[in-house]
């Protein structure tokens, strides 16, 4: 086996574990994408505004009443 | 008689290799700090779950006693 032929076997396998990591990477971006959109955005953020949005009536209602 | 491009040929492919056992690291680095970080957005999921709870007793609560006003649309 000449030192070119083993070299292309070494980048063979390089290609191969690469591959597996990119996979690797790709499940975890899924994990992350699923986690933002459901909890971060569905949940959490939909209910901070929407407290955000009742405190600031209520602290405009009270004010209200003390002028 | 030898390919005179032989030699080049040789170092090319050997910076290829060199790269992509670099990069081979790094996106195996990257994975390690994604996997970390998707271990700490769980925590934050935990949160979001339990403001979610929170959330629906609090209706729950206002509707039964009759204390939920509607929304003010400004």
């Amino acid at each position: 086996m000449s030192s070119k032929d083993r070299q292309y076997m070494y980048l063979a396998q390089q290609l191969q574990t690469l591959q597996e990591n990119l996979q690797t990477s790709r499940e975890e971006l899924n994990t992350m994408s699923l986690q933002c959109n459901e909890h971060v955005v569905n949940q959490l953020g939909r209910i901070h505004t929407s407290w955000l949005k009742s405190t600031n009536q209520w602290l405009g209602n009270e004010l209200s009443k003390k002028k | 008689m030898e390919n005179p491009y032989e030699s080049t040929q040789r170092n090319i492919l050997s910076r290829i290799i060199n790269n992509m056992t670099r990069l081979n690291q790094s996106v195996v680095t990257m994975n390690q700090e994604l996997k970390i970080i998707n271990a700490k957005n769980q925590q934050l999921c935990t949160v979001a779950t339990i403001c979610d709870n929170y959330q629906e007793s609090v209706q729950f609560n206002l509707t039964t006693t009759d204390q939920l006003k509607p929304a003010a649309n400004k």
